[in-house]
């Protein structure tokens, strides 16, 4: 019944809160504090520069013994990315370690999209037109960009 | 339940953070001071009531600056000394070959993670990656950072003395603590979190006192107050149907009772009660002695202090100024609840030393279908009216039995006194589960209680004629 909250996820969401990290942002949802809803700022010089992605990310019940689930709720142009939304990023499988945090995998995938890692791909159309014409991949990432991340 | 399990603290802080205001609102608490002592959920007092507001007391600034830098120290330690991945002060730090540390519980969690993903008899260093073998002798294998181990128990210690601000602020002094948030806040803060779109939040709030330094454990709450923990209920020994053959052993073991009682009894109810107790736990420190004569053939054996008198009398006895120190400890029940028991079996009652009352922890849940008489007496009550005297007059019992003992068979004591100095460790609020039953006999009601811990049994009971008024002379 008393199904507590673990201090470490408390920690966490306070720091996430009171020094976010510069271009995300990570909010608990009202009805479930272990569901975040992620904001992540287009990193400049990238093709998703100007965009607003929004994720979503929850923390299983054996946090942080397992890696949070992450997931882009936007519609993205990258390789590492499917059109679910899923990601294709080591730390988040196994990679993973108890000392990473949430501030860390959010920087992580921050990082992916500024630079994205065409063979190691998820999304094989889009990681095959990133290698075979990457200006013209690039162009419709920033296309995708402006057409679904520049919502509110 | 789950909005219980909500941490306020971190849905408010997100409001206040959109909101922008949120440094301007703290420095104007005064405005919230109207509606103090009951702004949300259950606010229990913490040791004394304070009229004006603990966290607004202007300080001096000098001590305010440096047990600020103290605290801010003690936080730099406390990270230092928290396990990365549960993010506590390390409980039995174990150090890995690569010399990173980690709670043993953290990294049996971790083996036994990285065991079901695959059967290695190795793991990855959470910090930094290295390849560590699991030991032969599996986690105890590794050994225990003694080293650590100190340090975070000097610093537990040390954080006692260290004035602690408020969890939100920072700058004001804490004088609330929020069980469900687990947060020391300052007044304004702690009624700002905890009022949320116009709804009070329903936590048990405590009134603290920031500079008592008990109060301030880096870890949990320790909790040596009893307003902190919950009752303790001691569970039902003895069922309704054990309850009533102990009664009629007991009727039918009477002496001088009327002939015909066994037969002629009528029983009413049989009624299961949880007896609400106060439960003080003491350590006394005695100071007693007396002037002692053990005549002149044998050596007094107890009392080893020095001699401070010695003289002669015309009995030509020796008297020796004797004085010792004894310390103990003693656990006093206090009965709070005196309405539905006569006074003569209340005394009964009180005189009912509890034993094997179960810690909080252990403590199982009460039956709800039984009922649990309420408390009539507070705990300050009950100690001051009580509790208090009890525990001096076992003490002087105990002193005066050591002076006797030490004057041997043929000595003698006078001038005996005792100094108990007491010191409260820890008050329990206690339900004892017990039987009421009542009997009708030649058209009276007779009362008898029975202790469904340990099936003793007391009560009133009818005399044969004659014997009555024996009594009533007596």
């Amino acid at each position: 019944m008393m199904n507590s909250l673990p201090k470490r996820i408390i920690k966490e969401t306070q720091r996430l809160i009171s020094e976010p990290a510069p271009g995300i942002s990570a909010t608990p949802a009202t009805d479930n504090v272990r569901y975040f809803n992620v904001i992540i700022a287009g990193p400049v010089e990238s093709p998703f520069e100007g965009g607003i992605f929004h994720l979503e990310l929850f923390l299983t019940d054996d946090y942080p013994m397992s890696a949070p689930k992450v997931r882009f709720l936007t519609k993205i142009y990258h390789p590492n990315i499917d059109k679910l939304g899923r990601i294709c990023l080591d730390i988040l499988k196994e990679k993973w370690s108890p000392a990473l945090q949430i501030r860390t995998v959010l920087l992580s995938i921050q990082a992916l999209l500024s630079a994205p890692n065409p063979d190691d791909p998820l999304a094989n159309d889009v990681a095959e037109h990133w290698k075979t014409n990457e200006k013209e991949a690039i162009s419709k990432a920033k296309e995708w960009t402006k057409l679904y991340a520049n919502k509110e | 339940m789950i909005d219980c399990d909500i941490p306020f603290s971190i849905l408010m802080m997100l409001k206040n953070q959109s909101g922008g205001n949120h440094q301007h609102q703290h420095t104007t608490p005064q405005q919230h001071s109207s509606s103090s002592t009951t702004q949300s959920g259950t606010i229990t007092t913490f040791r004394n009531k304070r009229d004006s507001d603990i966290s607004d007391s202007s300080g001096d600034e000098d001590y305010r600056s440096s047990s600020k830098s103290l605290q801010q120290l003690f936080v730099g330690l406390t990270e230092d000394f928290s396990c990365s991945i549960c993010y506590e002060l390390f409980d039995k730090p174990i150090s890995l070959p690569c010399s990173h540390t980690f709670c043993k519980t953290c990294i049996e969690d971790l083996i036994s993670n990285s065991k079901l993903n695959n059967n290695s008899n190795t793991f990855l260093c959470p910090l930094c990656r290295i390849e560590t073998k699991i030991p032969e002798k599996g986690i105890d294998g590794f050994p225990l950072n003694g080293f650590f181990m100190s340090a975070i128990e000097k610093m537990k210690k040390a954080n006692n003395f260290c004035p602690r601000f408020c969890d939100q602020c920072t700058t004001k002094k804490v004088a609330r603590k929020c069980e469900q948030c687990n947060l020391f806040l300052c007044k304004g803060c702690c009624e700002l979190l905890h009022f949320v779109g116009g709804q009070k939040a329903q936590h048990q709030i405590l009134l603290v006192d920031s500079h008592i330094s008990s109060d301030f454990d880096l870890e949990t709450h320790n909790t040596k107050d009893s307003e902190l923990d919950p009752p303790v209920y001691i569970p039902f020994n003895v069922s309704r149907s054990q309850c009533s053959t102990i009664f009629k052993n007991w009727i039918s073991s009477l002496w001088f009772a009327p002939s015909d009682l066994k037969v002629n009894l009528s029983v009413r109810y049989i009624k299961p009660i949880y007896l609400p107790y106060w439960i003080f736990e003491v350590q006394t420190t005695t100071k007693y002695g007396a002037l002692i004569s053990v005549g002149s053939s044998s050596g007094s054996g107890l009392l080893t202090a020095p001699n401070i008198y010695n003289s002669h009398t015309k009995f030509d006895l020796i008297w020796n100024h004797k004085i010792n120190i004894f310390s103990d400890k003693y656990r006093s029940a206090i009965i709070s609840n005196n309405k539905l028991i006569d006074k003569d079996l209340l005394t009964q009652v009180q005189s009912w030393e509890l034993t094997n009352i179960p810690s909080v922890d252990q403590s199982v849940p009460p039956n709800p279908k039984i009922q649990a008489l309420a408390y009539l007496i507070d705990e300050s009550t009950a100690w001051k009216k009580y509790a208090e005297q009890k525990i001096r007059t076992k003490d002087r019992e105990v002193c005066e039995n050591r002076i006797k003992s030490s004057c041997g068979v043929s000595g003698m004591a006078k001038d005996i006194f005792v100094e108990t100095d007491i010191t409260r460790v820890a008050s329990q609020k206690v339900f004892l589960p017990v039987y009421f039953i009542k009997y009708i006999y030649d058209s009276k009601s007779y009362t008898v209680i029975v202790n469904a811990q340990n099936s003793k049994i007391i009560g009133h009971r009818p005399y044969a004629q004659g014997l009555s008024l024996f009594k009533m002379f007596k």
